[in-house]
């Protein structure tokens, strides 16, 4: 495997996996608080704002790997100038 | 080569001498001057007459300001008070960025890490003098060896890590969610006119991201005013007394458990 092969399994692969992840972790944060909400419906306004951070929080992990993304599809090469280099 | 936005203030830019247009101006910045002068206009209009009996502009105002003094409160303690000024500013400031770009020619100037990070400069530069204001120079400094001091060795390079990741992790949240959101919708319109070229139906495939973008900058506007809040309670309160916090807590729920029995 060629190093342009090896980064665009790296770009394609990377991000989906972090926000699987991401996704899964914010799934449980979500469900923790609805639960919580629907035992202690006085405490609603505390939970959704310890809720909206701790979701940013999570957030923010993915979008480092998006930004990450970004800077490696810059890296990649452009498919008319790899087509020409596989023909010859 | 120069990098250009589409922004109806390139033609401004564009009018002035070169050297300085290459050098001192950059078109992020004047959207931001854009939004400076807005919030100023609006503070002036809404605070120009004020009544007993407010309405309208004046009305807004008092509801915000009520908000983030009492969201201060909650948040720091009875000592949050004094940073009402700051935080007020960066939450209207930040939803105003963010918002903007929304308004047809012109675009978001928080979609540039040259833009957050300044603003979560400020943020640490705050954190650390309320920090040094609150607990003093001795216990600012304790503040970083922690709890065990034959432990400073460890903690102290932990804890200074940990203050720089701070502004560090607010600017990238702030800068990676707005260029996000843009390049998004940049993607989308770029389909949209790729499918009016084929089959020359207009079809705004960008207005769900438009949408999205009216959910996404009010959130992030609060979550970097609500992780500031957070960060100078971090920096303003004692290590122990979180402790008796949680003791009181406990003791709150042992009361509620009676109650409820």
């Amino acid at each position: 495997m060629d190093y342009a092969s090896a980064l665009a399994l790296g770009v394609g692969f990377g991000l989906p996996l972090a926000v699987a992840f991401a996704a899964t972790a914010q799934g449980r944060a979500a469900a923790a608080a609805a639960e919580s909400m629907a035992r202690q419906p006085e405490a609603a306004g505390d939970i959704r704002g310890t809720l909206i951070i701790s979701l940013a929080l999570i957030e923010s992990l993915v979008i480092y790997v998006l930004l990450a993304f970004f800077l490696l599809n810059g890296k990649l090469p452009a498919i008319m100038d790899y087509v020409q280099q596989a023909g010859q | 080569m120069h990098e250009e936005h589409g922004s109806w203030l390139n033609a401004i830019v564009h009018m002035l001498p070169e050297s300085v247009q290459h050098h001192y101006v950059d078109i992020f910045v004047v959207n931001s001057w854009l939004v400076i002068i807005l919030l100023v206009l609006l503070a002036w209009l809404g605070t120009r007459r004020r009544q007993r009996k407010p309405a309208g502009l004046q009305n807004v105002w008092e509801m915000y300001v009520e908000w983030v003094r009492s969201f201060c409160r909650k948040e720091i303690g009875p000592d949050g008070e004094k940073h009402v000024p700051l935080l007020g500013t960066i939450f209207v400031y930040i939803l105003f960025l963010n918002l903007f770009g929304l308004v047809p020619g012109f675009i978001t100037p928080t979609m540039t890490l040259n833009m957050t990070l300044p603003l979560a400069v400020v943020v640490f530069l705050w954190v650390q003098w309320s920090g040094v204001a609150a607990l003093g120079v001795g216990g600012y400094i304790m503040h970083f060896v922690g709890q065990p001091v034959w432990l400073a060795p460890i903690n102290i390079p932990v804890h200074v890590t940990g203050e720089i990741a701070k502004p560090l992790s607010l600017a990238i949240r702030l800068f990676g969610n707005m260029f996000g959101e843009e390049t998004a919708l940049v993607q989308m319109a770029a389909l949209g006119a790729t499918i009016f070229a084929a089959t020359y139906i207009p079809f705004p495939v960008q207005f769900i991201n438009v949408a999205l973008h009216l959910l996404v900058g009010p959130i992030q506007a609060f979550i970097f005013f609500a992780l500031s809040a957070a960060y100078i309670k971090m920096a303003t309160t004692h290590e122990g007394e979180e402790h008796h916090e949680e003791g009181a807590g406990e003791h709150d729920e042992a009361q509620s458990a009676e109650q409820a029995v």
